[in-house]
């Protein structure tokens, strides 16, 4: 088991200083391997969800247990090195950063990375070859359509080896041909292993995902298993 | 955290925006040049000041006619009389020596073909060792040339160059206010201050002659008092009483302004400075401003930076960067730009001074002291630059990478 969620509560203040609860008794389980989505209407919890998957947010209660390791309350140098080493992300919004090129911002999680060496060009461009990008690594993101940008953010996500991809709306900005070719990206990620939690709000997005939870109130409200085409996820 | 990477990623950032990397860094430029000049021509100044006070005598009180002295310039008042002279030496105490002089500006003087305008000084043999004005070649005046009011000269350095060339003038006729005159000797160099100007555009004859053969004067220019020592309260008491004297001698009443004007070593190094303290203080409280507006500028812009990066602090925040690694970030990114415009502020200081230095003939200097105003300015402009790099790095990073609306 990947990730192990037991009895998470999270809740926020709001402006008058009330706690809003957002996540009430979670429980989840998330095998390696899997390609899950999570979706719900505006408010149900899946960001938060996600962001407490990703170690960028913190749990009120219960216990997160990440690859046997219960990481909820590790310390947050500990927890970015987690989210370093082991966890990629690919947001809606790309969030590449234009002042670099497509290289340089693949490259950019070894900045905070203390263990390996930074990738070679050749290693970047095999990277890039793989998520359909070869010849692009000089480029800065303002040259590149959305489909490529969310490729880079993709390849960047992967350029540590992380274990577990989080993806928030990854098609949110794309048009469906595109975001088809993302979620095919996925899937083969997927069949090398790669275990991929995804928020969307697309019923033909979240479709695409071996398991569909659907959330509401802070809570799941249910949980579909389909045949992936490589075997049972 | 690893300090070299975050160094690192602060540097692609400042090269990736080179328009609000010059933005910033212009202020704390403009602030480091102005102390810096400003600083490095005050050093010069006052050493310069020094210089000339030591020249004058730091043990010499000088006195002229007149409320208001004009440096470089003899003045018309007429207040200043031999028997002031005498009424000092009669009733002042511990003082070592006292001559009266005087002096008439741009005295024509010629010799063979060429010519010039001199200062020309009536003096006594006494005031040679008083104002260390003695001969370099040569004799100076004695008591004979004073008693005979002979027609005998010194010529300063500048005035023996211009109108002897090369020539040996000593023994040579100069022509002074169409007077002849016989060269005894010419005066050890003393180079120009701003109080005095040229000094050694300068022609010294005997009192006596001055008087008797040029100008039928009988007013004194200058009247000169040299203490037993340089100490300031020796010649603080000495200033008190020569005024107390004078002010007797020409019967002024309590209240009325004084007709002559003391001056010691220190008003005349102050004079000498050619550039005033108030101008002084003024210009390094402009330098002040400008540090201050970049301090501003930098808590200001890298504040707005910080809002307008969220996504870019989330996405570093997502990647494994911890808060510590986002404060070196954008702490060095402030550093980088300090210490850039410190650089250029440190050229451009050099070369401001050199530049007023050059124009407006005075003297720079670069001490301990220069270095410090300069390194102050950076270190409180990159000391600023901390204020955002600690909101930056109190971002959340759910919060940072929240879309904005």
């Amino acid at each position: 088991m990947l990730i192990e969620l037991t009895n998470i509560d999270k809740s926020y203040r709001d402006r008058q200083g009330q706690p809003v609860p957002v996540l009430k008794k979670l429980c989840l389980q998330v095998e390696k391997g899997a390609f899950v989505s999570l979706s719900g209407a505006s408010g149900c919890g899946k960001s938060t969800l996600l962001n407490i998957l990703g170690c960028l947010d913190r749990l009120d209660s219960g216990e997160y247990q990440f690859d046997g390791e219960n990481v909820g309350g590790w310390p947050e140098g500990q927890r970015a090195d987690l989210r370093n080493r082991r966890i990629g992300f690919v947001f809606q919004a790309f969030h590449l950063l234009p002042f670099l090129t497509v290289e340089a911002n693949i490259a950019l999680p070894f900045m905070y990375n203390h263990h390996g060496q930074r990738p070679n060009h050749e290693q970047i461009e095999s990277l890039l070859k793989s998520v359909d990008l070869e010849g692009k690594s000089q480029r800065f993101p303002g040259e590149l359509s959305g489909g490529q940008m969310q490729r880079v953010a993709i390849a960047r996500a992967l350029v540590l080896g992380a274990d577990l991809i989080l993806a928030d709306e990854p098609t949110g900005n794309l048009d469906s041909a595109v975001a088809q070719g993302v979620l095919d990206l996925f899937e083969l990620l997927v069949k090398q292993g790669k275990t991929i939690v995804m928020v969307t709000h697309d019923p033909a997005i979240s479709a695409r995902a071996y398991r569909q939870i659907k959330m509401e109130g802070g809570q799941i409200v249910s949980d579909n298993r389909r045949e992936s085409v490589g075997g049972a996820v | 955290m690893n300090t070299a990477k975050n160094m690192s990623a602060a540097f692609q950032v400042a090269v990736a925006m080179p328009g609000r990397v010059i933005l910033l860094a212009l202020p704390v430029a403009a602030a480091t040049a102005l102390a810096l000049a400003t600083l490095a021509i005050d050093q010069g100044l006052s050493a310069k000041a020094e210089q000339a006070a030591r020249s004058f005598g730091q043990d010499v009180i000088s006195v002229r006619p007149g409320s208001r002295v004009i440096a470089g310039q003899s003045g018309t008042a007429t207040s200043l009389s031999t028997e002031d002279v005498e009424a000092i030496r009669e009733r002042l105490r511990g003082y070592k020596a006292i001559e009266g002089t005087r002096v008439e500006d741009n005295v024509p003087t010629s010799a063979g073909n060429k010519s010039g305008k001199y200062k020309l000084f009536g003096v006594r043999p006494p005031w040679a060792e008083l104002r260390k004005f003695g001969a370099e070649r040569g004799e100076f005046l004695d008591d004979g040339d004073v008693q005979g009011s002979a027609r005998v000269c010194l010529l300063g350095q500048t005035a023996a160059r211009e109108l002897f060339g090369t020539q040996d003038p000593i023994g040579q006729e100069v022509s002074i206010n169409q007077v002849p005159f016989k060269v005894k000797g010419v005066l050890v160099t003393k180079g120009s201050s701003p109080a005095e100007g040229d000094r050694d555009a300068r022609i010294v004859i005997p009192v006596t002659t001055f008087y008797d053969r040029l100008y039928k004067r009988v007013h004194l220019d200058q009247i000169v008092v040299q203490a037993r020592n340089s100490e300031q309260a020796t010649l603080t008491k000495l200033e008190g009483e020569i005024e107390s004297i004078l002010r007797s001698q020409h019967k002024l009443t309590e209240g009325e302004k004084s007709d002559f004007t003391i001056r010691l070593p220190s008003s005349i190094a102050e004079q000498s400075r050619g550039l005033s303290r108030n101008v002084f203080y003024l210009l390094l409280g402009l330098a002040g401003v400008c540090g201050l507006v970049a301090v501003f500028l930098i808590v200001l812009v890298f504040g707005q930076a910080v809002r307008s990066r969220r996504g870019e602090i989330g996405i570093r925040r997502a990647m494994g960067a911890t808060p510590g690694d986002i404060l070196i970030q954008f702490w060095v990114e402030g550093l980088v730009i300090s210490i850039i415009g410190g650089l250029v502020g440190v050229l451009l200081g050099i070369g401001g001074a050199y530049g007023l230095a050059a124009s407006r003939g005075l003297d720079f200097g670069f001490g301990p002291l220069v270095a410090i105003a300069p390194l102050a300015i950076v270190l409180f402009a990159s000391l600023a630059g901390l204020i955002p790099a600690r909101s930056a790095a109190g971002l959340d990073p759910a919060q940072a990478l929240r879309p904005q609306v």
